[in-house]
């Protein structure tokens, strides 16, 4: 019965950017937080706002909302911040608002027609009706593969490389 | 390649790890050889290593590793048992294998490579076999006493009047300049301890200032107490080894050497290997930033307690809690100065790969070298020590092809026919420090005034007002050489501007001096770790950001008037030089307004030019723990970094390199000369 649980049903968090919602596979999302003040970097991509503070680690945070081209809805208290764990690289997600975490099974999820999308569109993993809602549910990580922003996540680290033969 | 049935990957894991393990093992030992060749120890680790390559090669199935392995083998035992003796064609072939023997090693995680031949490297060192029989004793040019006619006389009659005869070897510290003073202050000691039958070098040789750094001595009469309390009062003595002559002895090593050495450390101390764990470097950076963090926080209670204390000072509670904050502080900074010790590296992982190198360079450019290191133990963090390879081995090439002149000229200008390279590296406050000396030919300044202005990178009139410490200096300009041509190794006018701004980007500096007929020596100063910067904090407007201090050269308060502006482009003096000057506002897209009001500069200094940055607001200096940001850093960004200060902020840290370049780049037009830094 596990087992089958597994394979029919994907457990997504689901927020809320512009008029629309969308929803991220739960084993994405490391956690969710309030906003907190941002510290810009410069000459970063549009769409990044810039890098906090998580306990310690700097991670950066896009705005989900200027990177679709929505109009981004007045900065209110329901605005979060989706931390996300992506090729093994952490960063934030600022969303309108989180509304709920959801288990939806896989068959009620509709792959997109090809008309509707855009060419580099692998990033939708379909849509899925839930009560009146249609939740466009995403695929985190291609995403933003296509973007430079992760092509400089993929880069080599800059020289912490032990040499071998150190004990 | 087919592996031998029933080897799993752990096993090949395994294996890959023994066998780079011994192979870099073979690799130093198998170059101190050439100095070294009396050192039974030495002998025995490097068999030992080759045996075990042999062994473990035929259990994974690799037959033709462990064949050459086994080729190697045979020249070590032959090296061992003293029916060869250690020559440069020895070692060469010796080094050719262990090449070859990387090579082999390959094929195992590339699949797809096409088998390496062996038998070329395996002819090389039959060959060597077939050469130079003779006793190991015979080391670089330093032959035994030859006991012949009238010395062997006066043994047989000494020995039969039952005078006990020594043999007597001393070494003296290579760094001397008195060697044939002190030989001839042993010469003159030890033969009042006894009578001294034969020398080398001999008592003539010795007053004709011929006398190198060993001494050798057959003395009849006296005993092994009386020789070294002769030779007690005497100088620049490294050791001296006392032995009894026998007849018929075999005038090979002698039986104990406890010969202190000048170069590279004696054979590993294996107890200490057992003492040593492994641990994966990710762990050791989860721990750094956990104390990272901690650091932090600790900062944040020790402010709010003292608040408290001001507010609270007669509640008893509340002094035994500032007690307690107080403590914990103490401990917080301990813990944090234990943590980044375990980041620490000896030097000796870079420097143990140069021996080698040195050698093969010396031989290609028929240079003879002795190349020194010194300070290997001394550490450095992990962050730092990668980047040191390049720069080294990029200075000891151009030490070993420009400094050190080819024997021959060498000899014709006075000096020994061999050079001297010495490498050394030292701690000094926070930074560590590594010093490249070479006795060869020294740097020109005219050769270089005059390079630069055949180069036109500056008049002749200015060429001329340089000093010459900085005519010296201008040889870290890009396409700057001086070599009538590029050999194969050095000369293509690339390699010291790249050395020097490798070395800046890491907070650090490059420095020479040099006496022309002299020698040369090349300071390279570090930060120890790349982890901890210390910074000041700049504001500007709302935003905080961090200036390395590193590049600082000087902050000032700024009036208005006294900004110029040169083709658009505002400058202020400085120094009575020209200043450009960059606001950080501007550059980095934070709109704050006002221009005109009182404002402070800070300038800011790469590969010798300066720039000053406008701000608002000179804050503090505080060390900061560097936060990677991957993926922020590079291009023209302007950051190398972010940090977190106590109060939670993310504050980002200046890259002053690009900053630099960017206002260099940009005022082109205006020809602004380099500033010397």
């Amino acid at each position: 019965m596990v087992k089958d649980t597994v394979t029919t049903e994907k457990q997504m968090v689901l927020f809320e950017l512009g008029s629309e919602i969308y929803g991220l596979d739960i084993a994405t999302v490391h956690e969710i937080i309030r906003m907190q003040p941002i510290t810009r970097v410069p000459k970063a991509p549009f769409y990044v706002e810039g890098v906090i503070n998580l306990r310690g680690k700097v991670i950066p945070v896009i705005d989900m909302g200027k990177r679709f081209g929505l109009e981004k809805v007045a900065t209110d208290k329901n605005n979060r911040i989706v931390v996300v764990n992506v090729a093994d690289m952490i960063l934030g997600i600022i969303v309108d608002a989180v509304t709920e975490v959801i288990r939806i099974p896989t068959d009620a999820i509709e792959p997109v027609s090809d008309i509707i999308t855009a060419a580099k569109s692998d990033y939708l993993l379909g849509i899925a009706k839930i009560g009146d809602k249609m939740v466009i549910l995403l695929e985190i990580g291609k995403l933003l593969s296509g973007d430079s922003l992760l092509a400089n996540l993929a880069a080599p680290k800059t020289a912490e490389k032990v040499p071998a033969g150190v004990k | 390649m087919d592996l031998a049935s029933g080897i799993t990957q752990e096993d090949l894991k395994l294996f890959l790890q023994e066998a780079d393990e011994q192979i870099e093992l073979l690799d130093e030992d198998i170059v101190r050889l050439e100095k070294e060749a009396a050192n039974p120890d030495l002998m025995q680790e490097i068999f030992r290593a080759a045996h075990t390559l042999k062994g473990s090669s035929a259990m994974v199935g690799h037959q033709r590793m462990s064949d050459l392995a086994h080729a190697m083998e045979n020249v070590l035992d032959a090296l061992r048992k003293n029916t060869l003796a250690v020559s440069p064609p020895v070692v060469d072939s010796l080094l050719h294998g262990l090449d070859v023997m990387r090579l082999l090693r390959d094929e195992l995680v590339n699949p797809t490579a096409k088998e390496t031949d062996i038998n070329e490297a395996k002819h090389e060192l039959t060959e060597a076999m077939g050469t130079g029989k003779g006793d190991a004793a015979d080391t670089a040019g330093q032959t035994e006493i030859q006991i012949d006619g009238e010395a062997k006389d006066k043994v047989a009659a000494a020995m039969n009047a039952g005078t006990k005869v020594y043999r007597i070897k001393v070494t003296l510290d290579q760094n001397t300049s008195w060697a044939s003073v002190r030989c001839f202050q042993m010469l003159l000691e030890l033969s009042k301890a006894g009578e001294i039958i034969a020398s080398r070098p001999t008592q003539q040789e010795v007053e004709e200032g011929k006398a190198g750094f060993v001494l050798q001595a057959l003395i009849a009469g006296g005993s092994e107490e009386t020789f070294r309390s002769a030779l007690k009062e005497i100088s620049d003595i490294v050791s001296t080894v006392i032995a009894e002559y026998k007849a018929e002895e075999k005038p090979a090593a002698v039986a104990k050497p406890t010969e202190k050495e000048t170069t590279a450390a004696a054979p590993r101390d294996d107890s200490k290997l057992s003492q040593t764990v492994r641990v994966d470097v990710g762990r050791l950076d989860t721990l750094m930033e956990q104390v990272g963090e901690l650091v932090i926080y600790r900062n944040q209670i020790s402010q709010i307690g003292r608040l408290l204390s001001d507010k609270y000072r007669e509640d008893e509670a509340m002094q035994n809690l500032g007690d307690s904050i107080t403590q914990i502080g103490k401990i917080v900074s301990t813990l944090q100065q234990d943590v980044m010790s375990i980041r620490l590296l000896p030097i000796e992982i870079v420097f143990n790969t140069l021996p080698r190198m040195v050698r093969d360079t010396a031989r290609k450019m028929n240079r003879k070298v002795d190349f020194i290191m010194e300070g290997q133990e001394t550490e450095v963090d992990r962050s730092v020590i990668e980047h040191l390879r390049d720069p080294l081995i990029h200075l000891l090439r151009n030490a070993v092809d420009h400094g050190v002149e080819p024997p021959e000229v060498r000899t014709a200008a006075g000096k020994p026919e061999i050079g001297i390279v010495r490498l050394s590296a030292f701690h000094q406050e926070d930074n560590i420090i590594i010093k490249l000396t070479d006795d060869g030919q020294g740097i020109s300044p005219e050769k270089l005034r005059q390079a630069a202005v055949k180069k036109n990178l500056m008049s002749a009139e200015t060429a001329a007002k340089l000093t010459d410490a900085e005519a010296i200096n201008l040889i870290f300009g890009s396409g700057f050489s001086t070599a009538e041509k590029v050999t194969e190794v050095s000369g293509r006018g690339v390699g010291l501007d790249v050395v020097k701004t490798n070395i800046e980007i890491l907070s650090g500096s490059v420095n020479v001096e040099s006496v022309e007929g002299m020698g040369t020596t090349f300071t390279l100063t570090l930060p120890l770790t790349l982890a901890i910067i210390p910074a000041l904090l700049v504001a500007t407007g709302k935003t905080i950001c961090a200036v390395p201090l590193s590049s600082i050269v000087e902050s000032y308060k700024l009036e208005a008037k006294n900004i110029k502006t040169v083709r658009g482009r505002e400058v202020t003096m400085f120094r009575s030089n020209v200043l450009p000057l960059l606001r950080l506002d501007e550059i980095f897209g934070w709109n704050n307004g006002e221009k005109n009001h009182v404002s402070y500069v800070v300038v800011v200094k790469f590969a010798g030019t300066q720039v000053g940055l406008i701000v608002d607001a000179l804050l503090e200096q505080q060390e900061l723990v560097v936060k990677s940001l991957d993926h922020f850093i590079g291009g023209s960004n302007g950051i190398t970094g972010a940090s977190i200060l106590g109060d939670g902020r993310v504050v980002l840290i200046l890259d002053v390199a690009s900053l630099v370049r960017g206002a260099v780049t940009e005022r082109r037009g205006a020809q602004s000369e380099i500033l010397p830094s």
